[in-house]
């Protein structure tokens, strides 16, 4: 697989030892601007998504001078990246201000490709909007930013995420995974209810409150309820998005959970791992939905047991598709 | 048949013994024998790398000598790389000792490793550069590693302007 590393690496490893053999400290500059320029060259050449060649633009008439690299100048380039490949996020975007060198080199895609697909092991790959260095860090906003407006402080997540508990008397909600994307073809939650009066879970879109919106649009979900509890309204499916009208029975214990089909747009309900039936549908998945439950009461509980169920995410030929092929090419736009 | 023992020239002109076990861990000189069979009397010149330098190699390949070769595995390899981040934690006591030197000299051995194409040595001078790195604000990395700080403040406007971006728009 002609990645971008491995065409550097075999073209300029051994310009690198050439050079080095016969390397006085009075040209070094000079030298390893050259080589780095041809280092650059090959990066260019072998993008095609353009992203790179942006990044590129911006300093690529400027001289690097490697000599600023102090105790670290002796290294030639590739050795560096190298490095870098065993660096977390934080780290990469600490090196990023450090220096120009540093700068160009620490946000490039063959360090943040992998770390994105580590870190967010429940977030499909998608195609990146800008670069894998964007993608990563607005995943990771995203995230930060629904938790941040939406999280009850009266719900905790307890035992590794797993236990959620509600210590006040209002409805609270809390997210549970990661948000959804349009190429997973459907994705499934489960829980074990533990303790609790009433209970809802669903999914939101990523404007959805508490204070405005409920019961109202963005809301796909159910609650559920204790046998010994009147249902306040029948039990049916909504096409619509204005109530949470449906309605179902459980007992404790029970393994309740729900399922986004994103290619039908179906909300379904699951309980003991047997299908109950469809709680919405016709709902645009074309923006990304955010898992989330919601207890009443005080020290309701459930455990979140994530799972795939029989769900898939993402279609067979895609999955194979894309593992056939370099990373720069995998996320050109189709 | 051939000697047990090979003897190398560094680039201070010091000839140095090392046996040939030690020196097959080394991929550039393994396969500099396996080109010259039966010119082994001859000293193999290593014009980059120093005494010093040849030596602290030397100590590391005498711990590591029965470490099970690496693995191939040239395509899981590839794919790991892909999908996983590296992991950089150094795991054997005695390399933790071995790491704990002067960064010139850390340097020194890394590029030795890579010439000589030692992989284990290879990859544990770059994780203990890597956690070096880690975790160290911009202005630690800059002092310590003596770096200088060449970016203007359009650069760093870019930056924010960037990062600003990427929390706001889409």
């Amino acid at each position: 697989m002609a990645t971008w590393n491995s065409l550097v690496q075999s073209r300029a490893s051994k310009d690198i030892r050439r050079m080095r053999h016969r390397e006085t400290p009075g040209n070094s500059t000079s030298l390893w601007a050259e080589l780095f320029h041809s280092v650059k060259h090959v990066q260019l050449q072998d993008d095609t998504t353009g992203r790179h060649a942006r990044r590129d633009e911006i300093h690529r008439d400027e001289d690097y001078d490697l000599s600023s690299l102090g105790a670290l100048q002796v290294l030639p380039l590739e050795l560096l990246d190298h490095v870098f490949s065993f660096l977390d996020y934080t780290s990469l975007c600490n090196l990023a201000s450090v220096n120009r060198l540093f700068n160009s080199r620490a946000d490039m895609d063959h360090f943040w490709r992998p770390l994105y697909t580590s870190s967010f092991e429940n977030t499909v790959l998608r195609e990146p909007v800008r670069d894998w260095k964007d993608e990563f860090i607005y995943t990771l906003l995203w995230d930060d930013e629904w938790n941040e407006n939406h999280k009850s402080r009266n719900l905790l997540l307890k035992g590794e995420g797993k236990i959620a508990i509600d210590k006040g008397y209002e409805w609270s909600s809390i997210q549970i995974g990661r948000r959804s994307s349009q190429e997973f073809v459907q994705k499934s939650w489960r829980f074990r209810v533990l303790e609790t009066v009433g209970l809802m879970i669903g999914f939101v879109e990523d404007n959805w409150t508490w204070s405005d919106s409920y019961p109202g649009t963005g809301y796909y979900g159910c609650s559920v309820r204790l046998p010994s509890t009147t249902p306040s309204s029948s039990k049916r499916a909504n096409k619509n998005t204005y109530s949470i009208a449906y309605y179902e029975v459980f007992s404790r214990n029970d393994v309740i959970g729900m399922t986004l089909d994103t290619d039908k747009g179906e909300v379904k309900f699951v309980c003991n791992d047997e299908v109950r039936g469809v709680v919405h549908y016709d709902i645009d998945t074309h923006r990304p939905l955010v898992p989330i439950c919601a207890l009443c009461g005080p020290y309701s509980s459930i455990e979140v047991i994530h799972q795939m169920g029989s769900g898939k995410w993402m279609k067979q030929e895609e999955v194979l598709k894309r593992e056939g092929l370099p990373a720069m090419l995998q996320s050109r736009p189709q | 048949m051939a000697s047990e023992s090979i003897s190398v020239t560094t680039s201070d002109d010091q000839t140095i013994q090392l046996s040939r076990k030690h020196a097959q861990m080394s991929q550039t000189i393994n396969s500099m024998l396996e080109d010259s069979v039966g010119a082994d009397q001859e000293a193999i010149p290593l014009p980059n790398v120093s005494s010093e330098v040849l030596k602290k190699v030397i100590d590391w390949c005498t711990h590591h000598e029965n470490d099970p070769a690496p693995v191939e595995k040239v395509k899981k390899l590839n794919k790991k790389r892909e999908y996983k981040a590296k992991n950089s934690t150094i795991s054997d006591e005695w390399d933790k000792n071995f790491v704990n030197a002067e960064l010139r000299v850390i340097v020194d051995i890394l590029l030795a490793a890579n010439y000589l194409d030692v992989k284990g040595l290879f990859e544990l001078m770059c994780k203990h550069i890597a956690n070096e790195l880690k975790g160290k604000t911009p202005d630690q990395i800059r002092e310590r590693f003596g770096i200088q700080d060449d970016l203007t403040e359009e650069d760093k406007a870019a930056m924010r302007k960037a990062w600003g971006a990427t929390k706001n728009d889409s």
